[in-house]
């Protein structure tokens, strides 16, 4: 029952349409049962199997392998059956995979940015530099990883928008992984009043870290000083905290340095600015008045006079 | 600690010496059956390892031995009297710092507890929320052994009750080397000391005979290169 013609030979419609008419007369029942039970028994199998290697490959490796192993499983099979299936209906391979060739030529040439998107999810695979379930920044975005496919990566981000990066620009970009290692560092940038003794405020630091449970005590906080501020001196303050933890402890430590430094004693300064108007013209005069001058003056008080407003000191009385 | 019976639900809540909490958020509730409203409360071991850290620096020489006895804060578990006799919650009596044991790359958490590292107890080191765990420590290296922080296991020791006070396993640490590791091994019984104690719990996982992991931290340097 080999029906090759019935794919290249190119002959008239009538004729065509009689081969066909022949060509489902020739299909006995039997073919008939055996194709309907590739189909309906064979496929849901391919699946199920397909859907439990997955469950298992990510349950002992990492649900990156799982998606990989559970979609190979899943092809390998409905491409089984669809040969299958042909061969059973009498169709001849040969012709189909040469047309097929000619066919992915051409579909080459039209999907080459496509193309380029799965061998980089090739590389992505091989290279593994995150997997499903890390939290990941590409440019702009960040987000915890969903699904690795052939074309591209999928993220939720935390206000739960979803992005779809092709696989070829996170070839091509810089990736940071945030939840690679178990352990993370909250980094803090602490400034305080020049008339504080550093020792003091290192100590004090110390034990904001270690009053906090989360707060690893290995590896040991970091107090970095970093140096001479506009208004303050600046340290860097590190606690490391595990994984799960770290936005917990990042919250935390801001309000615990903040108590601390209240029960302390210790200022934490705002920035200082002097205002003054440039070269040209001298710099505002500023008078403070006294609480008794300022009373007894008719006027709305005003605790800074201008020059512009203040009567000048030798000024004769003003006179109609 | 309160506890209430509330229809089939077990409300609980409680508070530690210097602790203050908050009274609308102190109770938490639990939905049971065929609860008939009593509680067990039996002592346990911390949940993770604990890594201890000796006030004083310690050192062993090539060849010595040494016994410490460690004071570990236990753990209050509750259960419901019933059939079942479920454990509702585990409770520390103390709250421990948590701490990182391993490299930057790979590690176990654990609970970070400071030790006057004692070799001799008197009768005031016992309180009823401490238990004792005898450390026999052996360096079997050719190098003096600096021993900077150990790490006990607590999955793998038993809790004893001798009268009002607790004991663990003896744990038998045998440093071989800084590339092979130390051999632990645990007794399976109380120390000496205490050898008419009961077994209140068995261990979580059992040790294997002749494990060797990393026990002791010696270097800081562990930590090479993490600022």
């Amino acid at each position: 029952m080999m029906l090759p013609s019935l794919v290249l030979q190119d002959s008239g419609s009538s004729d065509e349409a009689n081969r066909l008419m022949e060509w489902l007369g020739a299909i006995d029942a039997g073919t008939l049962i055996r194709t309907a039970a590739w189909l309906f028994i064979g496929l849901p199998i391919a699946l199920a199997i397909s859907r439990w290697a997955r469950a298992w490959v990510a349950h002992n490796a990492n649900p990156q392998r799982g998606l990989i192993v559970g979609k190979a499983i899943w092809y390998a099979g409905l491409l089984a059956i669809i040969v299958t299936v042909l061969l059973e209906l009498g169709f001849s391979l040969t012709p189909l995979l040469g047309a097929a060739g000619v066919l992915g030529v051409a579909l080459g040439f039209a999907s080459q940015t496509s193309v380029s998107n799965v061998i980089s999810g090739f590389f992505l695979m091989g290279e593994q530099p995150f997997v499903v379930g890390d939290l990941i920044e590409v440019g702009t975005h960040r987000g915890v990883v969903q699904s690795i496919d052939m074309i591209s990566v999928k993220l939720r981000t935390f206000d739960n928008r979803f992005i779809r990066i092709p696989n070829e620009t996170l070839v091509k970009s810089e990736v940071v992984n945030v939840t690679r290692y178990p352990i993370r560092r909250v980094d803090v940038l602490v400034g305080v009043a020049y008339k504080e003794d550093i020792d003091h405020v290192r100590r004090v630091l110390l034990e904001v870290a270690r009053a906090n449970p989360l707060c690893l005590m290995e590896p040991e906080p970091i107090i970095l000083f970093q140096g001479y501020g506009e208004s303050s001196l600046d340290f860097k303050f590190g606690v490391w905290a595990t994984r799960e933890d770290f936005f917990k402890l990042k919250n935390e430590i801001h309000r615990d340095i903040k108590v601390a430094f209240d029960r302390a004693g210790i200022e934490i300064p705002f920035p200082h600015r002097t205002l003054y108007v440039g070269a040209q013209t001298d710099p505002f005069p500023v008078r403070i008045l006294s609480e008794t001058t300022d009373r007894s003056m008719a006027a709305p008080p005003s605790p800074v006079e201008t020059e512009a407003n203040a009567p000048e000191p030798d000024a004769p009385e003003s006179t109609p | 600690m309160q506890f209430a019976r509330q229809g089939d639900e077990l409300r609980l809540r409680w508070k530690r010496d210097g602790e203050t909490q908050p009274e609308e958020e102190a109770w938490t509730r639990w939905a049971t059956t065929d609860w008939p409203g009593d509680i067990v409360l039996v002592p346990a071991l911390p949940d993770r390892l604990v890594v201890v850290k000796p006030d004083e620096e310690f050192r062993l020489l090539q060849g010595a031995r040494a016994r410490l006895l460690v004071r570990v804060p236990l753990w209050l578990e509750v259960r419901t009297r019933d059939e079942a006799e479920s454990a509702v919650v585990q409770i520390p009596t103390a709250v421990m710092s948590d701490t990182w044991w391993g490299t930057l790359e790979e590690g176990e958490l654990g609970y970070w507890l400071p030790t006057r590292g004692r070799r001799k107890l008197s009768d005031a080191d016992f309180q009823e929320h401490l238990c004792i765990c005898p450390l026999q420590l052996e360096n079997r290296s050719g190098e003096d052994l600096r021993v900077d922080k150990i790490a006990l296991r607590m999955a793998h020791l038993s809790l004893y009750r001798q009268h009002q006070r607790f004991w663990s396993d003896v744990t038998r640490v045998r440093y071989l080397g800084e590339d092979t590791g130390s051999r632990l091994d645990i007794e399976g019984r109380p120390p000496a000391e205490a050898a008419d104690a009961e077994l209140l719990t068995e261990p979580r996982v059992e040790l294997e005979r002749g494990f060797t992991a990393r026990t002791f931290a010696r270097l800081r340097s562990s930590f090479g290169g993490w600022r």
